[in-house]
């Protein structure tokens, strides 16, 4: 008698599996679809008032916001009111310090939350939507520092940019010129409907890769970097559903379209992450809307106080807003030392070998002697990109945990006990390269 | 025209003999349908037409032929579950006197011999192995969506509102079930109503075998997995996505093979015994559903606690398995194969009941060295292997 009598096969599994992963993911996105879509129809097909508009974008935004989270819908609102009413009563004292005082305000706001009221798991639950909430805050205040508002913002506007169904749950963060913009244009064409289609069509199939398919193609005996990197693409496919719907949901409330119908948001380039030139691309194209905040709002903010500082706190923004938490700020470190010392090796790298190498690839004609498709040029790309596929299973693989860890947050022992399995062989490898640039 | 002569007989032996003896395994005739597929028993028939076939219906119940017709495609799993069952009960008792060997030709009788007959151990594995055997198979035909009749229970979604609402007072929200989630609610309840018909649970053997058949299936339902996975920006948990996972069939298979070795004896109290004739003149129909499942089973022993819903329960120690015994059923362990350096039960000595054994050297011609070629070959060579094979006299 073989041991093998009975194998899981893979129909069956994928039955089991995809089956309600794919109806979950399907109702959820059903309700974003609707209220969007409700939105849509309602701004398209009645002529309304200007603050009309914002209100009924705040109305179908909040009862969305409701029936998604629950209860912890108050939270949302408190963030909102209170910062509404801090802008305003800023405003009479200050006209340059709004942005500074309304950031470490709301960061505040988010970390008490944290630490002193809400429970862990409803907390990981509403995280997202809080820090959608906190970016569009801030970058309200510091627009308004630097004169982008003809007047006062108005609380049915302020209302209706957090709360817009398009994007208060999922993302992306749009800043809110765009926001009206996108509100006061009216079209529609046929495409719209084929553009909602084909990325829900890809955001469930995201879903299902990470639920499903890539936790079963690599077996948990297999040696650990190849779990490590299987972990970390489930949580990249992850990342990749979540953005796909958060597009699905913006361009059924008809935002984040061009004049002859297409498509022109972009939030994550699943292509250049996994099979990534360098770290600082995949740091970029990971979250292009976060990215273009962070650079717009906080490092161009903090640049005259000097470069270090720009970075410094451009890192500390982006830790924060994910709440006090070792995994994200060490993550989020780690990322950012890595991909400094990569830059600047690649670029010690190319002019010492003449390579077209860099961490950005040269925008026109690079001025090395070996251009991009030379042998060499390719060999070198090639070692770099392995190098980040390994870091990025090294710094995913962080994400990958037992339900309940998922649910109620990560803490610092689960970190720690992840990257001791893989005998820090990133952090040693980074100063290893760190070193060879010294040399260099 | 032999063949159908030969079938029309067949179903004529199984059902006098169905009906002659009402007191032996009542229900447990259907385990025949396990070796519906082979061709030299039953007629050979492809599954979708099971339902058909004569031969099958024939070891079959009333109350099961209903439900196998109700119920359009649950047959086959239904015989998947068997076959698969007898499988893994083979494969658990592969070193152990008793090997749970199973006739090829019913011709009316029980699939796993007169061994049935007796309430040993042995036969509380057979009833929990195969009752966990149709349902995990029906569980898994569900969700494959073989089984038409089988839509999800959507009962649970008619309830969340008040449960999100009840919930959302206590602060804790409750996550709407996606998907056929429930499939194992059908497998269990199907279950339930094909593998227990017969069953009455009024003598103490019908005790034993619904005790033991909803052991099985409790293994297959707690050793059920939900697993879930978040997702949402950044690694937090606004959208959750779950599903069940069912065991594996071996898992369950072992979870049994352990509750087998620490089974306990029961007895029923007198009470009981009088019970059935006295009530079985006044009501013959069977007890009410509720209390169908609450059977009170005594420890043998009082020093025993009783037994837990997950452990398998005999009411008489078994046979001796080492001589052929046709009354039982008992094949013996003569010719059995054995491991001479083993002091376990699959050893020489306690296989072979110390009547020694022999040995034989023989050459077997086997693939080895096999190596893989890109892409996709795999290349071996014959080796001549010598085996020492060692059988019971």
């Amino acid at each position: 008698m073989d041991e093998e009598e009975y194998p899981e096969n893979a129909w069956t599994y994928f039955a089991l599996c995809g089956e309600p992963t794919l109806s979950e993911g399907l109702r959820f996105a059903k309700d974003l679809i609707i209220a969007n879509v409700i939105l849509r129809l309602t701004v398209q097909f009645i002529p309304l008032p200007h603050n009309v508009r914002h209100s009924v974008c705040m109305v179908i935004g909040s009862f969305l916001l409701y029936y998604s989270i629950g209860p912890a819908f108050i939270w949302t609102v408190g963030l909102t009111t209170a910062a509404y009413i801090l802008l305003i009563l800023l405003s009479f004292i200050t006209r340059k310090w709004r942005g500074l005082v309304m950031s470490i305000a709301v960061i505040g706001f988010l970390i008490s939350c944290e630490i002193y009221v809400l429970n862990p798991k409803m907390w990981q639950q509403i995280r997202g939507i809080q820090m959608i909430a906190a970016m569009k805050i801030i970058s309200v205040a510091i627009e308004m520092d630097r004169e982008i508002f003809k007047s006062m913002i108005n609380p049915v506007e302020f209302g209706g940019y957090i709360f817009c169904p398009a994007n208060c749950i999922l993302g992306p963060w749009i800043s809110f010129h765009t926001y009206s913009k996108y509100l006061g244009v009216r079209f529609l064409c046929q495409r719209w409907i084929k553009i909602i289609t084909v990325n829900l069509c890809m955001s469930m199939l995201y879903l299902v890769l990470s639920n499903c398919v890539i936790p079963w193609y690599i077996d948990d005996e297999s040696s650990k970097w190849l779990v490590a990197y299987r972990d970390a693409q489930a949580f990249r496919m992850s990342h990749y559903f979540v953005s796909s719907l958060s597009i699905v949901s913006m361009v059924s409330a008809g935002f984040g379209l061009t004049n002859d119908c297409h498509c022109e948001l972009q939030v994550t380039k699943p292509l250049f992450i996994e099979l990534p030139r360098s770290l600082v691309q995949v740091v970029i194209y990971w979250n292009i809307p976060m990215h273009q905040w962070l650079k717009n709002y906080v490092f161009k903010s903090s640049q005259p106080y000097g470069h270090f500082a720009a970075i410094f706190t451009t890192y500390a923004v982006s830790s924060l807003l994910h709440g006090v938490n070792f995994q994200f700020s060490a993550v989020l470190l780690s990322i950012g030392t890595f991909s400094y010392i990569e830059y600047n090796l690649r670029y010690k790298v190319a002019s010492a070998l003449e390579v077209c190498c860099l961490a950005h690839p040269c925008i026109k004609q690079c001025e090395h002697k070996h251009k991009k498709n030379s042998v060499l040029a390719i060999i070198t790309n090639a070692v770099f990109s392995i190098i980040t596929i390994i870091h990025l299973a090294y710094l995913g693989v962080m994400f990958e945990a037992s339900f309940s860890v998922q649910e109620s947050g990560y803490s610092y022992f689960h970190t720690i006990s992840k990257w001791e399995n893989l005998n820090y062989f990133s952090h040693g490898f980074a100063a290893f390269m760190y070193v060879i640039y010294l040399m260099m | 025209m032999n063949c159908l002569w030969l079938l029309v007989i067949t179903v004529l032996c199984l059902r006098c003999e169905a009906a002659s003896k009402p007191r032996r395994g009542r229900g447990s005739m259907w385990w025949g349908i396990a070796k519906a597929g082979e061709p030299n028993n039953l007629s050979p028939i492809s599954p979708g037409v099971l339902y058909m076939d004569p031969a099958v219906h024939a070891t079959l119940r009333r109350k099961q032929r209903r439900l196998a017709r109700d119920n359009p495609g649950v047959l086959s799993a239904v015989a998947k579950g068997a076959s698969m069952a007898v499988a893994e009960c083979q494969h658990q008792f592969k070193f152990r006197r008793w090997n749970c060997s199973t006739r090829n030709f019913l011709r009316g009788k029980n699939l796993f011999g007169k061994i049935v007959d007796r309430g040993c151990r042995e036969t509380a594995f057979i009833y929990a192995i195969t009752s966990a055997g149709v349902t995990h198979a029906v569980a898994r035909a569900c969700a494959e969506g073989s089984i038409e009749s089988c839509t999800c229970d959507y009962s649970h979604i008619d309830r969340v509102p008040h449960r999100t609402r009840a919930a959302a007072a206590a602060n804790v929200r409750v996550w709407k079930w996606g998907g056929c989630s429930d499939n194992i609610g059908f497998g269990f309840r199907f279950s339930r109503e094909f593998v227990d018909t017969g069953e009455r649970g009024k003598s103490p053997r019908e005790k034993m075998n619904l005790h033991n058949n909803e052991a099985g299936r409790a293994h297959v339902q707690t050793e059920m997995r939900q697993e879930c996975k978040c997702h949402g920006m950044s690694g937090s948990c606004t959208v959750k996505t779950c599903w069940m996972r069912l065991p594996s069939f071996r898992s369950v298979g072992d979870a049994l093979k352990d509750r087998f070795d620490g089974a306990s004896r029961v007895m029923v109290s007198n009470t009981d015994l009088e019970a059935p004739t006295q009530r079985n003149d006044a009501a013959p129909h069977r007890a009410p559903r509720r209390e169908r499942y609450k059977l009170k089973l005594q420890p043998h022993n009082p020093d025993h606690k009783s037994p837990g819903s997950k452990d398998l329960v005999y009411l008489e120690p078994s046979p001796g398995f080492c001589e052929k015994n046709p009354r039982l059923g008992i094949p013996g362990t003569h010719g059995r194969a054995c491991n001479d350096t083993s002091i376990g039960v699959d050893g020489c000595d306690l296989m072979c009941c110390g009547r020694g054994y022999r040995t034989e050297t023989m050459f077997v011609v086997e693939r080895c060295n096999c190596t893989f070629h890109w892409c996709c070959e795999v290349k071996c060579k014959y080796c001549r292997t010598e085996k020492v094979v060692h059988t019971c006299l």
